[in-house]
């Protein structure tokens, strides 16, 4: 593993998700393809959430104090819990910037990180601090084919009455 | 359960090894003060002004009217003039004195719980730097006062006693209006932190990271890195 390209990867992928969200209005935002679906700001700060509270404070509990045990997280919960919903789009987007580059500087100070580091996983077994930064980077992509998939429905919504079967298979 | 969650800053909330953060804060001001060509040992001045600062607890003065009273009797100096020169050094050279500190990815997260348990946050730091140095390093921590709305954080400028005299922790619980049976002081120096509010009845975490025991068991009511203290937290809540 090079952790100095993830952490790129992280900052990149930042920039990529900031293209994918900040042209959409505050109402299709909100939009969801269905009840049980979330919309654009919901991922957006499910992802600040999880920035801020899941797997920046993991990479640090395992290099540092690996037997510790980890805070409680509710990343499904906290999308009703918390009202992602009801929040402000454009200042949803800022803090979630701004909580990454707070990680990206703070990953910056790790330059000796032993990511081999392990401790003892909620689930059972092990899990290592590296094996947290690999999640960290691989959560973004799939919150980023989420976004897509979001554009997808909200592209198919726009276009009524016409249609997108030219483009091909989805 | 607890009213009030008192949280010391340096090394607690923040990584801020103090050995290594003052040398570089006293060499910064130093440089900064030769430019002035004050014609006196600032060093010398600032410790022993320091020092009168702590040892007084007189309710009517100020930390900072301490300071400032003791530092231009002895000096001579404008004190005035002298005051807006620290604080353009606290706006322009202090904020590079964040690259000695280390962020804790766990103090946000902390600090967004007590604030949703309904807990009054008081961030009780030692009360010998000026609003703006501490808001900064609260900023640093990534908990800025523009973000949460402490019920106190602890300034030269509105504080009458400082660590490690039990008046402080008193002039805190009375500003905020809770006994001191209703609140826990949170802190990794124990000597500042723990003895004195401890010896005042408040409930104290002792955080360290090291899986060492507290000096004194029977005097703090729990130990532990701030991680194991938001889980202990959270335990005692429920």
């Amino acid at each position: 593993m090079n952790p100095s390209q993830l952490c790129a990867q992280l900052a990149q992928q930042a920039e990529t998700i900031k293209a994918l969200t900040q042209s959409v209005s505050a109402e299709s935002a909100r939009w969801k393809p269905s009840p049980d679906s979330w919309s654009i700001l919901e991922v957006v700060n499910h992802l600040l959430d999880e920035e801020r509270e899941d797997f920046r404070v993991k990479v640090d509990i395992l290099l540092h104090r690996p037997m510790d045990p980890w805070p409680p997280i509710d990343p499904e919960g906290w999308v009703t819990t918390r009202q992602y919903n009801e929040r402000d789009f454009a200042e949803s987007l800022a803090a979630f910037t701004a909580e990454r580059e707070r990680s990206l500087d703070w990953l910056q100070t790790l330059k000796s990180a032993d990511w081999n580091a392990a401790g003892p996983a909620p689930w059972g077994g092990t899990i290592r601090a590296g094996d947290m930064l690999a999640a960290w980077v691989a959560h973004d992509l799939l919150h980023m084919r989420q976004l897509v998939e979001l554009h997808y429905a909200l592209t198919l919504e726009a276009a009524q009455p016409f249609g997108v079967r030219y483009a091909g298979q989805w | 359960m607890y009213q009030a969650i008192l949280l010391d800053l340096d090394d607690t909330l923040l990584g801020n090894n103090m050995d290594t953060f003052i040398p570089r804060y006293f060499g910064m001001l130093k440089q900064y003060a030769d430019q002035l060509n004050l014609d006196i040992d600032l060093m010398q001045e600032l410790l022993v002004c320091t020092q009168a600062t702590i040892r007084n607890t007189d309710p009517q003065l100020t930390n900072r009217e301490v300071f400032w009273a003791l530092f231009g009797q002895r000096t001579g100096l404008d004190t005035n003039w002298l005051e807006s020169e620290f604080d353009h050094f606290y706006r322009k050279h202090f904020p590079q004195m964040r690259d000695v500190t280390q962020f804790r990815p766990n103090a946000p997260v902390l600090i967004d719980y007590c604030f949703a348990q309904g807990f009054q946050v008081v961030i009780a730091t030692n009360p010998l730097f000026p609003k703006r140095a501490i808001e900064e390093r609260l900023a640093w921590a990534g908990i800025p006062v523009a973000h949460y709305d402490y019920a106190l954080v602890t300034t030269y400028d509105n504080m009458h006693a400082t660590k490690p005299n039990r008046e402080y922790y008193a002039e805190i619980l009375d500003r905020i209006g809770v006994d001191s049976a209703d609140a826990i002081m949170v802190g990794d120096n124990w000597e500042n932190d723990i003895k004195p509010a401890a010896a005042l009845g408040l409930d104290t975490f002792w955080v360290n990271d090291l899986p060492v025991d507290p000096p004194s068991p029977n005097t703090v009511t729990g130990s532990g890195s701030l991680t194991a203290f938001h889980a202990w937290l959270q335990n005692t809540v429920q």
